[in-house]
């Protein structure tokens, strides 16, 4: 089963798109859910990942409140990420509704934490975001902290060293095709030589269905991320997914109605739940 | 070559992009395919390896003729900073750029220029008096429709004017928005064009009426009147759009500029659209958009929507819903910028924004023109 | 009266468990408290993590009693969720503690074969088949997808239940109903309509119908 995850951007309270790593704010959570009725697009999605982008200093409580507020309208698997670098980091993000964190920097500036970090929650739990560019001779090389220092680490070591540090996920990330709608690299997977033991995450390039449907006809790919925030606004996660299925394509078919029927089923005459 | 059947009375979108039928000189194909989507299709396989071998003899004829020349317009943004670039870097050239400032220069627009010029080109910045520039814009604004009509003047007067001076004969545009954009053809097979072009379409034949009826000084007038022809003396000036050699990509353009020319994006979206990364130089812009969508019933969203669509980054449906989300937006947040500069009250500014809207597309409820149609 | 306990051993995940259950409206509390446990109509063992801990934890808590009170003496509808579900066994090959009891049989660690699908831990949406569509199992089609995150699993079959299986390296028990005692491997909360609509079958069992 290939999965399709929707990310989200947050810096201090806006949603952001994202074009080479270059920000645009888009909207507050208000205009999020004006525009992205998150039952409706749940039935077009697998998982979310909402992740704070933050350059300067982090509004984290901020951050840890927006990730409750969209993880309380789904019921879809929720990874949050965005300055993790401890137990404690994660632990805020899943008490406010996360499954799962992301972790992307400190797996250069401190992996023993990383270690921690899948140690105490479980592998399952730990997401590696691993951002990489395109280097002159076309290899592909890891850069970290929204892009603003190069590793000098080819991609493909990168990876075994995330695995090695507890990733139970990871989610590579094209800086050059991100926010442009040209598409996924596809070739990533292939240039990684041996297939890593976790799922692979492709983020980057996407602008519309085809280029979600192109990404899931890699083998070696296991789910597809976009942060197109403009793109797929009503519909047309929904749509997108109707036409994969209709080409035959290994996602899963979610139904609708049953979410409006299902809503307030229990509540009492008196008014509601007591927690 | 698919047939071209006549525009049709009642309105409609493009079927493949969102482009409307109102829009002057737009045809649709048999599939309901704009001229704009069905050259973008035709781009696809034309022969540009012809086309550049065309450019490469219309470069080395000019090439090396003194300091400089070419002149490429730019303002700092991506298309002009583009041109340049690959100019010089690709093709040898020695470009000079040339800005003539706009009225209400942003200061995003303003960085970006001074990050161009720092990449590594030498550039004149025309600055007419700006008081001959506000009396031809205003009366652009209220007289047609135009709120930037006396800097889109100079942008061609005064920048030819400026080439003869400096003894250039050729001067490079970016892209010929009615090819591009859906409109006349005339110039889709012919690359080089002349002053009587511009002036027929470019500056739809009102550009005399304008400055006769200005008032403002001779002297002042100089970089809004084309060369003369003992200016020229005898020389022929030699105008042309880089989108005839090379496939124009403005999401390319901006890829580029942002990696060579130091152009940076707005934080947020720019007035009217959902895009932050075009356009940036003037406040004024905004308004020249407002315009065309209280005129025709498009504004800048559905104008950038329908690149995007080309371009394959997104599809009609995505596309129609962020129209529906951005198109004409009354340009609230430069609004008192606005009146200062015309020296108008708000309430003959929107009696001119009356004159333009269309009444058969628009009603005017709680004091703003509503669309009577929806993008479909 | 509905009135829902659920029980908070610290390990799980309870903010979406309680943001379905809020969705559906069901009147809930969250508690660790084994003395709100005999006002339950419905008590549901939510569950994350190892097995020794939270068995240990069950019982160090006080839990373990009132819990076997609520299953097989007032016959109270119980659901047990991922490792909840896991706990209503006897015991896992993970750990070395004693779950409940409360089904027969024990655990066995998932196998994985080397290929893309059949990693360990089970991480993701996957088909469950082989119900009958009553009870627990009421409205949802043969094939249903449901979110799995774990490494340990009951293989064989349990006597006496409606069964769900899935299949990852090989088939295993997704979900399972014997009367008034359920247990989801999945975790419902995260497993769209069709999970929201597992947890409101559970909330329509009566009480009082015996295992």
């Amino acid at each position: 089963m290939k999965r399709l995850i929707f990310t989200l951007l947050h810096d201090r309270g806006r949603f952001m798109l994202s074009r080479n790593f270059r920000l645009q704010a888009v909207g507050t959570i208000r205009w999020l859910f004006e525009n992205y009725d998150f039952e409706t697009v749940s039935r077009g999605l697998d998982e979310l990942m909402v992740l704070d982008v933050t350059r300067g200093d982090r509004d984290t409580a901020a951050f840890a409140s927006a990730v409750s507020e969209i993880a309380q309208r789904c019921f879809i698997p929720l990874t949050a990420g965005g300055g993790v670098r401890s137990v404690d980091d994660a632990a805020l993000l899943l008490r406010h509704g996360a499954d799962k964190v992301l972790v992307n920097t400190q797996f250069a500036d401190a992996p023993e934490a990383c270690d921690a970090i899948a140690g105490f929650f479980g592998r399952q739990c730990l997401v590696a975001g691993v951002d990489y560019v395109e280097a002159a001779d076309g290899t592909r090389v890891v850069v970290a902290a929204h892009g603003q220092r190069d590793t000098g680490v080819p991609l493909a070591e990168w990876v075994e060293r995330v695995v090695a540090h507890g990733a139970g996920e990871v989610v590579l990330q094209s800086v050059a095709r991100d926010g442009t709608g040209m598409g996924l690299d596809l070739e990533v997977t292939a240039s990684l030589g041996r297939r890593p033991e976790v799922p692979l995450i492709l983020l980057g390039g996407v602008g519309r269905g085809e280029h979600i449907a192109a990404g899931f006809r890699d083998e070696a790919v296991d789910a597809v991320a976009t942060a197109n925030l403009f793109n797929f606004i009503g519909e047309s996660f929904v749509t997108a997914r109707r036409e994969m299925i209709v080409q035959g394509l290994d996602v899963a078919d979610w139904h609708a109605a049953e979410y409006r029927t299902l809503k307030g089923a229990f509540a009492p005459a008196d008014g509601g739940a007591r927690a | 070559m698919p047939t071209m059947t006549e525009t049709e009375t009642s309105l409609r979108w493009c079927s493949n992009c969102v482009s409307m039928s109102t829009r002057p000189r737009i045809q649709y194909d048999a599939r309901g395919w704009c001229n704009a989507c069905v050259w973008a299709e035709t781009k696809k396989t034309l022969d540009w390896a012809s086309r550049e071998r065309e450019l490469h003899a219309l470069l080395d004829r000019h090439r090396g003729r003194g300091p400089f020349d070419c002149v490429v317009p730019v303002s700092g943004g991506k298309d002009g900073s583009y041109v340049a670039h690959t100019l010089k870097t690709k093709y040898g050239m020695h470009p000079l750029a040339i800005t003539v400032t706009p009225a209400l220069s942003l200061p995003l627009g303003d960085e970006n220029l001074k990050a161009f010029i720092a990449s590594g080109f030498n550039h004149l910045s025309i600055n007419p008096n700006p008081d001959a520039m506000r009396v031809l814009n205003r009366t652009g604004f209220v007289e047609m429709g135009f709120p930037y009509y006396g800097w889109l003047i100079a942008i061609q007067a005064g920048v030819l004017r400026t080439a003869a001076r400096f003894g250039i004969d050729l001067i490079v545009y970016g892209e010929d928005g009615e090819v591009e954009y859906g409109g006349s053809t005339e110039t889709a097979k012919n690359p080089i064009y002349d002053i009587d072009y511009m002036q027929r379409v470019y500056l739809e034949g009102g550009y005399e009426r304008v400055l006769e009826a200005s008032g403002v000084p001779e002297n002042d007038q100089y970089f809004f009147r084309f060369p003369t022809s003992v200016e020229l003396g005898g020389r022929s000036l030699e105008m042309t759009h880089w989108s005839y050699f090379e496939n124009w990509d403005p999401y390319r353009n901006y890829l580029v500029a942002k990696e060579h020319c130091g152009l940076r994006e707005a934080d947020l979206s720019n007035s009217g659209t959902f895009t932050n990364f075009s356009q940036n130089d003037q406040a004024l812009y905004a308004l020249h958009t407002y315009l065309m969508y209280l005129k025709f019933g498009f504004g800048r969203a559905n104008q950038d929507a329908c690149i995007e669509v080309r371009r394959g980054a997104m599809d009609r449906a995505q596309a129609v819903n962020l129209v529906r989300l951005y198109d004409g937006h009354y340009p609230e947040e430069y609004a008192a910028l606005y009146l200062d500069y015309y020296g108008m009250t708000q309430a003959e500014f929107d009696a001119v924004l009356d004159r333009y809207a269309n009444e058969r597309l628009f009603e005017k409820r709680d004091g703003r023109w509503r669309p009577r149609f929806t993008v479909a | 009266m509905l009135h829902v306990v659920v029980l908070d051993m610290g390990t799980a995940n309870i903010f979406s468990l309680s943001s379905a259950l809020r969705f559906l409206g069901a009147p809930f509390v969250v508690t660790a408290d084994p003395a709100e446990v005999p006002s339950a109509s419905h008590l549901i063992l939510p569950g994350v993590g190892a097995f020794d801990p939270a068995a240990a934890q069950l019982r160090d808590q006080g839990l373990l009693a009132p819990l076997r009170t609520h299953a097989l003496v007032a016959c109270k509808p119980l659901l047990g969720v991922c490792l909840g579900m896991q706990l209503l066994f006897e015991g896992s090959e993970e750990g070395e503690r004693e779950g409940t009891g409360l089904l027969t049989g024990r655990l066995a660690r998932l196998r994985a074969d080397g290929h893309g699908s059949h990693r360990v831990p089970h991480v993701g949406f996957a088909a469950v088949t082989g119900f009958t569509p009553t009870g627990l199992f009421d409205g949802l089609e043969d094939g249903a997808m449901f979110y799995f995150t774990h490494s340990y699993a009951r293989m064989e079959a349990v006597d006496d239940t409606n069964m769900a299986r899935c299949a990852h390296a090989e088939p295993f028990v997704a979900a399972v109903q014997r009367g008034n005692i359920c247990g989801a491997q999945f975790h419902p909360e995260k497993s769209q309509a069709n999970g929201l609509r597992l947890l409101a079958n559970f909330l329509r069992l009566p009480a009082g119908v015996a295992a």
